[in-house]
């Protein structure tokens, strides 16, 4: 009976909350009870009821406070550690410095990348009824592709806002417009849409001037915004002044609203009524009740309480049951708080899109700053030596080991301080290159709560992840052994040291590694053939009296003689504005839904683009036929199959066409898709680009200064304005460039920033072995020898982490490329460039104090003891 | 009139202080109650006003002898001091006013 105890792990429980002072008497009474329990009821019920006792136990006046001891200084012992903290960053200059730099490059990255999510992530949040609107999408299925687009049909919108309750407002949404406005002696050129009455309350724009309810009722009106107007009309007042739309049409202003935030997906300068495009456009006007012509974008505000996912079944089938003809195309709802961010589709399904760059620069961001926290670790438990003494001396003196805890902890905090402020004066310094990469809505002002909280949020992280190491670490020291000088540095910092270097290591090489993989893609996709020549050709939006004037126009441009070739076109050279479904020729499987991609031009596209011709001929003005001619691009000729096709026919819809040529695969879209099938056709009417072929080895400057005159003489209302091809189809890379040029700051950054630790990690060994040096130096060792033993370390460290790497990296970035249809292959000689541009940098760095510490006269290092 | 503090508990925990004489520690003190009060009083309560009754000053400690029972622990006996029998007084004192005062009326009402 003596030996039975009570339940030991409640004895424990209460050992540990109960205050030292009661504990004694507390417990001896408690066993007194127990064994009297014990005696007259059991053991079970004198369990049970000593586990009651221990837990009521537990209350306020016998649970100890939580500290062992009452700190009475804490303020105080606070300033000292900040004050000590402090004289250590200024004895060791050269360290603090590589500490902080490496923060602060850090913490300047993170924090603009994370500035530059937060912009991303407030795309259209700030409309009040962001939530019910969406934008009514279409999956089709042609070309055995499944597809989704944005473009609906005219009469869809009538239909969703008359016969569907759940529909509160709908728009129809013109694509940007580019439009001449012109009022008074004042023309600016300016992007615009065209909406429906119902745009101005759904998006719930703040007028200036005039009335949202009324402001588009009127067919004749306009809505600019504020810098528009001011760009139109100056101080003076534009409310019921007139615009002039193209020098044709005159439309009254009804009302000024606040300017398109940049981080709105829908963009415009003006707004003018749908209605308005409609009556002025053969096109619109035969398309009202066509069910089948997409061209347009439709925008639902739904009323409180309808699910999105529901009427989007609902309306799912609506095309296709209002056109028997349709088949295969599905209607389906995209809220607005995805516009921006998710507007990628692959086989329907909604891929993500620009939310992959999010997720992919922050991880980035991530990184960059865990190699500087590395850093920090690694030189702090590297000089870890040095401070052992005052640790020592700080526990003699009665420091508890939290206390010396919260003593690292606080100057890794003061140093990450320091850090933030050098990366806020780094990020204000370079904001402006950062621009130029495409960070140009970063906002970096005091009124930005976010930048507080995220600053001191980092302060804290970084603080703490970089010091937690450091402090756990040192604080551990037992005074006893540091003091007497028999402390040695177990083998587990080194062994966490060398983690360190090889994981800071392989995140720089697995960086280094993509950014050259995304050039590599990037080059491989502008090499590739696209069957014209972009070099020298300038491209000219064809506004109506340009149309109108062509043939005198193209008549002077080739008499200035720096002018080769003038032609028309439906399109610019990089976009394809129409694809048709309606052709048919022999074999064609009537069930299939093949579209070609549609280029209308005339005399000279040939010349103007240099066409390269795989069979027959271009249209030529020789052959009257011509008009009636059609050239496919080899993809096209694939599709239809025919052996010999020069001289057949097929037809587009009802018109029979004869094929006249073959040319090789235009590319027009994505560059790193394949080309689709495309045809040619003849068609002088549909002008909506002049492209310019200039004589190779003319001045640009001057055949732009004598294509000037001519086209305001012909084109009195508008500015010239132009584009070069060239630099047209160089922006079709201008993401993947700017991810490539991102990655690769970033790469130079994390390189940088390990080369810095490396560099102090170096010295901070050569310092530490310099009697070993001096020994093994009198004892005839070799410089080469000396710098062996030195480097060798750090080179096994860097292999080891490009070995880790380059896996990792291979991986990710096949997954990257499978992206894309037309895509380079990752070849070997990448790994092993940047493996030896790592080493040798690694070696130079490392040599530097390796070759110092073997060269310094050994009677110095050893005299002094 | 802030000055004697004891709360219901407190007083009969004194009370029995009191009672034990040189017998007073926590489990004599438990024991006592629940003989004489007929109620059940946990250990967590006791030791808590025991506390509170030290820090007020109307009790002191010594340490006694440990028993085998006790599993070594030593006993804590209570004693009450000066200062704690001024406050026992003044509690009575303001109790037995308030008996005093109340009507003869008062309470027999119940029979009437």
């Amino acid at each position: 009976m003596k030996n039975s105890s009570p339940p030991k792990l409640f004895l424990k429980f209460f050992r540990w909350y109960c205050h030292p002072k009661l504990a004694k008497h507390i417990e001896g009474d408690l066993m007194e009870v127990y064994h009297e329990q014990l005696r007259i009821k059991g053991k079970t019920k004198a369990d049970i009821q000593f586990v009651i006792d221990v837990l009521l136990l537990f209350r306020p006046g016998i649970v100890r406070s939580r500290g062992k001891y009452h700190a009475l200084n804490n303020t105080a012992m606070f300033k000292n550690y900040v004050k000590i903290g402090w004289r250590n960053l200024l004895k060791n200059k050269g360290y603090s410095f590589i500490n902080i730099a490496g923060l602060a490059l850090g913490m300047a990255f993170t924090l603009v990348i994370a500035l530059w999510i937060q912009h991303e992530l407030s795309f259209d949040s700030s409309y009040v009824n962001a939530h019910r609107i969406a934008l009514v999408q279409k999956n089709t299925f042609f070309n055995d592709e499944r597809n989704t687009q944005e473009a609906t049909p005219y009469p869809l919108c009538d239909e969703l806002k008359n016969n569907y309750p759940e529909v509160k407002r709908a728009s129809k949404v013109s694509y940007q417009r580019k439009l001449s406005l012109m009022a008074g002696d004042r023309t600016v050129s300016t992007t615009g849409r065209f909406v429906d009455p119902d745009f101005l309350e759904m998006f719930s724009l703040s007028f200036a001037k005039g009335n949202g309810k009324t402001a588009l009722q009127n067919t004749n009106s306009i809505i600019l915004t504020e810098s528009s107007a001011i760009a139109l009309f100056g101080t003076t007042d534009p409310m019921g002044n007139t615009v002039k739309v193209n020098n044709q049409f005159e439309l009254q202003v009804t009302g000024v609203i606040k300017d398109v935030r940049p981080n709105s997906t829908l963009q415009f300068d003006f707004l003018a009524p749908y209605e308005f495009e409609a009556i002025n456009s053969p096109f619109i006007n035969n398309n009202r009740t066509n069910w089948s012509n997409n061209f347009l974008m439709n925008v639902v505000e739904l009323r409180d309480g309808v699910s999105m996912e529901e009427f989007s079944a609902k309306i799912k089938t609506l095309n296709m049951d209002k056109d028997n003809t349709l088949k295969n195309q599905t209607l389906f709802l995209h809220p607005l708080k995805k516009w921006h961010l998710y507007n990628d589709y692959k086989n329907w399904v909604n891929v993500g899109g620009r939310i992959e760059y999010v997720k992919l620069f922050g991880a980035i961001g991530g990184f960059v700053l865990l190699i500087a926290c590395i850093n920090f670790m690694n030189l702090s438990t590297a000089r870890s030596q040095k401070r052992a003494k005052e640790v020592g001396i700080r526990k003699t003196l009665g420091s508890q080991r939290s206390q010396i805890i919260s003593q690292f902890l606080s100057e890794s905090m003061l140093t990450a301080f320091i850090g933030f402020v050098f990366s806020i004066c780094i990020v204000t310094l370079t904001l402006p290159y950062l621009e130029t990469l495409g960070f140009e809505n970063i906002n970096l002002s005091v009124e930005n709560s976010f930048i507080l909280i995220f600053g001191l949020g980092i302060c804290i992280i970084t603080g703490l992840v970089a010091g937690s190491y450091p402090a756990l670490y040192l604080s551990s020291f037992l005074p006893v052994k540091v003091l007497k000088g028999i402390f040695k540095q177990g083998k587990s910092p080194i062994t966490f040291r060398r983690v360190l270097v090889v994981s800071q290591f392989a995140i720089s090489v697995g960086l280094i590694t993509s950014t050259i993989i995304v050039f590599q893609q990037v080059e491989y996709a502008r090499n590739r053939s696209i069957g014209y020549n972009p070099d020298n050709l300038i491209s000219i939006n064809a506004s109506r009296d340009l149309y109108l004037n062509f043939a005198a126009l193209k008549q002077d441009l080739l008499t200035t003689g720096y002018v080769e070739a003038v032609a028309t076109t439906s399109s610019p050279m990089t976009a394809v504005y129409n694809v048709w479904s309606d052709f048919s020729w022999e074999g064609k499987d009537p069930d299939s839904q093949i579209a070609l991609e549609a280029l209308m031009t005339e005399w000279d596209f040939e010349k103007v683009a240099r066409l390269k011709f795989k069979l027959g001929r271009p249209f030529s003005i020789r052959h009257a036929s011509d008009s009636n001619g059609i050239i496919l691009n080899e993809s096209a000729l694939k599709v239809i199959g025919y052996k010999d096709p020069i001289g057949r026919t097929m037809k587009s819809g009802d018109r029979e066409v004869t094929i006249v040529g073959v040319v090789e695969d235009l590319l027009m879209r994505d560059p790193f898709k394949p080309v689709s099938p495309g045809v040619i056709l003849f068609n002088a009417e549909a002008v909506n680009t002049i492209l310019v072929r200039v004589k190779e080895n003319t001045d640009l400057k001057e055949v732009l200064t004598a294509m000037q005159p001519i086209f305001e003489k012909h084109n009195p209302a508008e500015p010239f304005e132009y584009t070069f091809v060239d630099e047209d189809f160089n922006k079709k890379f201008a993401l993947e460039n700017q991810v490539g040029k991102l990655a690769g700051i970033f790469a130079a950054l994390a390189i940088f920033i390990s080369f810095l630790g490396l560099f102090g990690l170096a010295s901070y060994i050569a310092e530490q072995r310099v009697k070993e040096i001096g020994i093994r130096k009198v004892l005839g060792a070799s410089v080469a020898n000396l710098w062996k033993l030195l480097s060798k370390d750090f080179i096994i460290l860097v292999l080891i982490s490009c070995c880790a790497a380059s896996p990792i990296a291979y991986y990710f970035m096949n997954n990257w490329l499978m992206k894309y249809e037309y895509r380079t292959d990752i070849a070997l000689w990448i790994f092993l460039v940047v493996g030896g541009f790592a080493l040798i940098i690694t070696l130079a760095t490392v040599s530097y104090h390796a070759l110092k510490a073997s060269l310094a006269n050994p009677v110095k290092s050893l005299r002094s003891e | 009139m802030k000055k004697y503090r004891l709360g219901e508990f407190e007083e009969v925990v004194i009370l029995t202080i009191g009672v034990l004489y040189k017998e007073a520690y926590g489990v004599s003190i438990k024991k006592e109650i629940e003989a004489r009060l007929s109620r059940s009083v946990s250990m967590g309560a006791l030791h808590t006003a025991l506390v509170r009754l030290e820090d007020k000053g109307y009790i002191k400690s010594f340490d006694g002898e440990a028993t085998e029972e006790r599993a070594g622990r030593p006993k804590k006996y209570f004693q009450i001091t000066a200062l704690g029998k001024k406050a026992m007084e003044y509690t009575k004192s303001t109790r037995d006013a308030l008996w005093k005062d109340i009507p003869n009326v008062a309470l027999h009402l119940k029979f009437s």
